[in-house]
């Protein structure tokens, strides 16, 4: 026995385990050892007393559940509670706010940007555009419609800015442009139409487009909708400068594709606007199509969007379509196509691509 | 000899706690036979509502058996769950009084430290009953602050700094709510 307990006073018995035991815990056995101890130490009945009603009215009635209940109990929870994972640890959350993060960086980065850098970005460019130009920036929530000389139109989108000469030169018309902003340029091949971002360029071969070139945002996107653009990365156009070389690296675009540049891989990806329209004027609104075969259905598709389909005609030559489509998208149309003739589609490089397993 | 009792449990607990966050369906089993009567005693000093004790401890243990993947380890798990016991305790008394569930709950920003009762003990011995009666008493004349460190002290035999975290206060305080608490018990202990 400890003996140190002989000088035990009524808080100390009362936070000693062996003793809580036998007042909180009784059995057979710590009842007769404590008993003994004090049979044997008289001095200390009195503390132990005081220890033991100390304890007993601090727990007052002790409901307590038995072994069985307590076991129930875990089964339950076990059973019914399913696993929460936290919203913030949730993928679409993580998206959320990751985007947010571009958004409201590429917000500041756009204040700054317009503080700071006027004279390096576009001083580089071009002569034209470092003197005598006219700037107009979109603060407010609608877009802005600009008419330029040249009688092409720019719709401004909102927290854009632009920049564009008072006068184009005789050979090349030139705009600087930072934020979104949707072109409809008048033809004139004698005088090429050029759209600058921080990143990329865009030489206008045709009539409309869009370019999304934000500050800080990481992806800088042009759409075409109609006529043709070519893209260039700014870098590439430098050297070719330099190197007083005529053949240029870019990508050409038609309606209904995009290219985009990612900041972090400085490359330019061709791919499909994300609301392909149809393109051929007076087309019919609705296709009914009756057993034709695939084919042939590929065939209007690529006509009516201006976007090429890929499939092996072996594979799919006892494919046929029973479908009636009207406003449907593109995309959705081909959902239905795929899931008609077992199949899936990918799109590289600005062209649908079908994997089939054959009818 | 007196079996040398309890390793303390804190190593054991820490390591039940680890079980439970993998997932361990036998230590979240080891720790409710564990803790589930000692919480239930902490909760009925608040409510003398058996069932309504027995839903706030099980809710806490539910809780945490749910988010075991994102929980932390705490320092000491005993002070963990008495705390979230009470933090329950104190949540879901203050929702049935707002949906007017239960009329008798009467809680203002924090809650009540009942008082003890020596008819709630049951013991055969005489003497034993006596020194219940003066113990209860006396203790019912401190401040329910006071009380409650007592209790959490005595009864469940925690340090300071886990009582800290349990009320919500720093050690200082504890040891001062200690300190005072003692001095009245034994300026009034009388034989």
């Amino acid at each position: 026995m400890n003996t140190n307990y002989q000088k035990y006073s009524f808080e100390d018995f009362s936070r000693d385990e062996s003793f809580r035991q036998w007042v909180l815990n009784p059995d057979n056995k710590n009842d007769e050892l404590w008993k003994k101890w004090i049979s044997e130490n008289p001095d200390c009945a009195e503390n132990i007393n005081i220890a033991k009603a100390f304890l007993l009215t601090l727990q007052q009635k002790d409901v307590l559940l038995n072994n069985d209940d307590l076991e129930l109990i875990t089964d339950q929870i076990v059973e019914e509670s399913p696993l929460i994972i936290p919203f913030w640890k949730n993928t679409a959350y993580k998206i959320a706010a990751s985007i947010l993060v571009i958004i409201s960086i590429g917000f500041f980065g756009l204040k700054f940007y317009f503080q700071e850098s006027d004279n390096m970005t576009t001083g580089k460019i071009t002569q034209n555009l470092s003197s005598n130009f006219v700037e107009e920036e979109n603060n407010s929530t609608e877009k802005k419609q600009i008419i330029l000389e040249d009688g092409s139109q720019i719709t401004l989108y909102k927290k854009s800015k632009i920049r564009y000469p008072k006068q184009f030169s005789t050979q090349i018309r030139e705009v600087y442009l930072i934020g979104q902003a949707f072109f409809k340029v008048t033809k004139n091949p004698k005088r090429p139409f050029w759209v600058y971002t921080n990143y990329i360029s865009t030489q206008v071969l045709g009539t409309s487009f869009m370019v999304k070139a934000f500050e800080n945002e990481k992806n800088i996107k042009v759409e075409v909708h109609s006529g043709k653009v070519s893209v260039y990365r700014r870098e590439d156009l430098e050297k070719a400068k330099i190197q007083q070389k005529n053949e240029l690296i870019g990508i050409i675009l038609t309606p209904n594709q995009e290219v985009d540049y990612s900041i972090t891989d400085a490359r330019l990806l061709k791919s499909i606007i994300s609301q392909p329209e149809v393109l051929v004027e007076n087309s019919p609104n609705h296709f009914n199509f009756d057993e034709t075969p695939i084919k042939e259905v590929f065939g209007i598709l690529e006509k009516t969007y201006g976007i090429n389909i890929i499939f092996d005609e072996k594979n799919m030559e006892n494919c046929f379509l029973n479908a009636s489509f009207s406003d449907e998208s593109l995309y959705d149309k081909l959902k239905l196509i795929c899931k008609i003739t077992h199949s899936t589609y990918e799109i590289v490089d600005a062209q649908i691509i079908i994997h089939s397993k054959g009818c | 000899m007196i079996p040398q009792e309890a390793q303390p449990s804190t190593n054991n607990d820490s390591q039940l706690w680890q079980q439970l966050k993998n997932g361990s369906e036998i230590a979240l089993g080891k720790l409710i036979k564990k803790y589930f009567n000692l919480l239930q005693n902490y909760g009925y000093k608040f409510f003398r509502n058996e069932d309504f004790v027995k839903d706030c401890v099980q809710e806490v243990f539910v809780e945490i058996w749910s988010r075991r993947q994102n929980i932390s380890q705490p320092d000491s798990v005993r002070a963990y769950l008495l705390s979230s016991v009470r933090k329950k305790i104190l949540r879901e008394s203050v929702r049935q009084k707002i949906n007017g569930e239960n009329e008798i709950i009467n809680i203002e920003n924090d809650l009540k430290f009942a008082e003890f009762s020596p008819e709630l003990v049951i013991i055969e011995q005489e003497n034993t009953q006596e020194t219940i009666q003066k113990v209860a008493i006396l203790l019912n004349s401190l401040p329910k602050r006071q009380r409650e460190v007592i209790y959490l002290r005595f009864y469940q035999n925690l340090e300071r700094d886990e009582i800290a975290q349990i009320m919500s206060v720093n050690c200082q305080s504890v040891s001062n709510l200690l300190q005072a608490a003692f001095k009245t018990i034994r300026e009034n202990w009388s034989g």
